[in-house]
């Protein structure tokens, strides 16, 4: 499960956007230096332009994979090189260019992997202007670029902060509309306590996507997340007032049927199971669902139940693997 | 209930007299506490980094540009000292406001020179979009893009060609950060039904709850109590800490207190909800018995704050919930 804010960031349409924008803004800026007849530094440049466009064409192309770094990388490497280059001979412009990559890096690169890469830009920065210009104006160059750098660095971990505390917070999970296993487990031992209590049976049923790496790889996160909220919604409507959905993990589903014995949890499972392989669903046309119910014994606790329940769903697992396999030989 | 009582005693004798809300490990109002921590430490190194520049440019006998960095750096110094002393530092939202207009008045007034305060500059929109809520970013990152562009026009034409495209890079950058923040966060504000100071579920996911039991109240003919805990009107006159204090330890005994089947909620009006399903006679009493050792304990509330509002059949879930809204109204209002 992921940020809300990281699913954004992480969009490839915001990535090649964002390109096309530095791109479009460098053109208009070549333009203004060739009139003001700066030729060498429109030759060296005129490349960075054409690499940006050429990536944002390959970040809609490749839209639906996980990581797109290896387009992004060398895009931003395509605008710091050239400014490298001629540090020595116009520092303030080069530096001036320099500039962009921090903020352009927290965009498409991420946070993590944009902390390193500034880091890596600034060291280079230093060792060259230490190399071609003198002491002070290297100096100066770095504490400027670590002003800017930071302060876009700060504001990116504020924000990524902000939101795993507000997501420590929350009792749903953003992508599928379902409550989180933080609620899961506050509810479980709520349930357990009132089914000891009153003598009355309680069940779980829980839904495994069947290779969900898979279904992230071959159709993309924005898809698999677009389909979540709908695999939400069906199980609700095969369920009583009382009984909730809980997103445990990435591909694990839980259902907690309070009041429900063990018949009657069966007969819910095999319904649920069928509804969901009778459904079309457009976007995912090879999704599977695993699954499996367990009713709580009297003196069972809930990290019992919990265990028992994933045990029988990994045998189902196994189970529905080996008949796949079976079918396919 | 009698080591239920001890164990209670020995937590209250342990507790210190006056919580610290905005410090502390423990501290549920943590949101708060990380914002102020990392936004002095941001206003620290920016005031380290400019001091820096500001020596180095003394040492290159650029004097003007020198007392440019030097300002700003005590002025960032001066506000990570104010972030780190006072404990509300966005319930008044002057000093950032001040922080912005010195700032954009330094690279508006003093590009005459060189090109060096362009630098602040592109810092600029990121700091509007850490310190400000969006919509004020918005407004004054305009007014300021407009302002320093149109200042460019007199500056070195081979540098204000580049300055102006890193510029409206930094400002994109920016907005799209400020926007995406904003998108999250409305989005994980809708999902969060935990209270950040208590840890107690919200009147929103109260409403949720009240659709799920009431369904089984009826199919098991079971009792469904709702007890209400209202604190007393004389912490309306407390100081907003003093008062987030006092709630917070309220909220801690009454989760001590409670069955584990029972379920705490903070309502908007402040007061506290217990949720008893398949309740009894003998549940009320034990927590009557337990809430009266626990308040006397905290020597803030009055023995008579609970009230207690059962399920008819002829209620659903909004309903039971406007009876309890106006059983909360009726019990602040002054006899």
């Amino acid at each position: 499960m992921i940020d809300c804010f990281d699913v954004r960031i992480r969009s490839p349409m915001i990535r090649a956007a964002s390109l096309i924008v530095v791109a479009v803004l460098l053109l208009l800026l070549l333009i203004n230096q060739y009139w003001l007849g700066m030729y060498q530094r429109v030759l060296v440049v005129a490349i960075s332009p054409a690499v940006l466009l050429l990536a944002a064409v390959a970040l809609f192309l490749t839209r639906h994979q996980k990581s797109q770094h290896w387009i992004t990388l060398p895009a931003l490497l395509a605008l710091v090189i050239p400014q490298l280059i001629l540090l020595p001979d116009g520092w303030r412009q080069s530096l001036n260019a320099l500039l962009m990559i921090p903020f352009l890096a927290y965009l498409v690169l991420g946070r993590r992997l944009a902390h390193r890469f500034n880091l890596v830009v600034a060291l280079v920065l230093l060792l060259e202007t230490m190399i071609f210009l003198p002491p002070l104006t290297a100096l100066r160059s770095l504490l400027i670029f670590l002003l800017v750098g930071l302060s876009v660095a700060f504001l990116a971990q504020m924000i990524h902060q902000k939101h795993v505390v507000m997501r420590s917070l929350a009792l749903r999970d953003s992508e599928s509309g379902a409550f989180n296993s933080r609620q899961f487990a506050a509810v479980l031992r709520r349930e357990v306590a009132r089914s000891e209590r009153a003598r009355r049976p309680m069940s779980l049923i829980g839904m495994s996507l069947e290779e969900f790496g898979q279904l992230l790889h071959l159709h993309g996160e924005m898809v698999v997340a677009q389909f979540l909220p709908d695999l939400v919604n069906a199980v609700r409507d095969e369920v009583r007032a009382g009984d909730e959905v809980f997103r445990i993990r990435d591909e694990l589903f839980l259902l907690m049927l309070p009041d429900c014995p063990e018949d009657g949890a069966i007969v819910l499972m095999e319904r649920i199971k069928r509804q969901f392989e009778q459904r079309q669903w457009p976007a995912l046309a090879d999704v599977a669902l695993s699954v499996a119910t367990v009713t709580r014994i009297p003196n069972e606790t809930a990290s019992e139940v919990e265990r028992r329940l994933m045990k029988r769903l990994a045998k189902q697992r196994r189970a529905s693997l080996q008949a796949a396999a079976f079918a396919n030989g | 209930l009698k080591a239920s009582r001890q164990r209670l005693q020995t937590q209250v004798q342990d507790q210190p007299p006056g919580i610290t809300m905005l410090t502390g490990k423990h501290n549920r109002y943590f949101l708060r506490a990380r914002e102020l921590r990392l936004s002095a430490i941001y206003c620290l190194v920016l005031a380290a980094l400019l001091a820096l520049l500001a020596l180095i440019d003394w040492l290159d006998n650029r004097t003007g540009e020198a007392s440019v960095a030097m300002t700003v750096s005590v002025i960032c110094g001066f506000y990570a000292v104010y972030l780190t002393l006072t404990d509300k530092p966005w319930q008044q939202r002057w000093p950032e406001w001040l922080l912005v207009v010195i700032l954009a008045l330094l690279v508006l007034f003093n590009m005459h020179g060189g090109m060096e305060p362009v630098y602040f500059a592109y810092w600029l929109p990121f700091y509007l979009a850490f310190a400000l809520p969006w919509r004020n970013m918005l407004i004054l990152a305009g007014v300021f893009s407009l302002l320093f562009l149109v200042r460019l026009l007199w500056a070195d034409a081979a540098l204000a060609g580049q300055a102006s495209v890193t510029y409206l890079v930094a400002v994109l950058v920016a907005l799209a950060f400020g926007w995406m923040n904003r998108q999250g966060e409305l989005q994980l504000t809708d999902n969060m039904g935990a209270d950040p100071l208590t840890g107690a579920y919200q009147q929103g996911q109260l409403l949720h709850d009240l659709r799920r039991e009431i369904p089984r109240a009826d199919r098991q003919s079971t009792r469904l109590t709702l007890a209400l805990i209202q604190h007393p009107a004389s912490w309306s006159f407390l100081s907003a800490d003093q008062r987030d204090e006092h709630v917070s330890m309220l909220a801690l005994r009454l989760s001590e207190s409670i069955l584990p089947q029972h379920t705490l909620y903070r309502l908007d009006s402040d007061h506290f909800l217990v949720l008893m399903p398949n309740s009894r006679q003998s549940d009320i009493e034990g927590l009557e018995s337990n809430l009266g050792y626990c308040l006397a304990a905290s020597e803030s509330v009055a023995e008579d704050c609970l009230q207690l509002l059962s399920y008819r059949t002829d209620d659903d879930a909004a309903t039971l919930l406007q009876r309890l809204l106006e059983l909360d109204q009726q019990g602040r209002e002054p006899a």
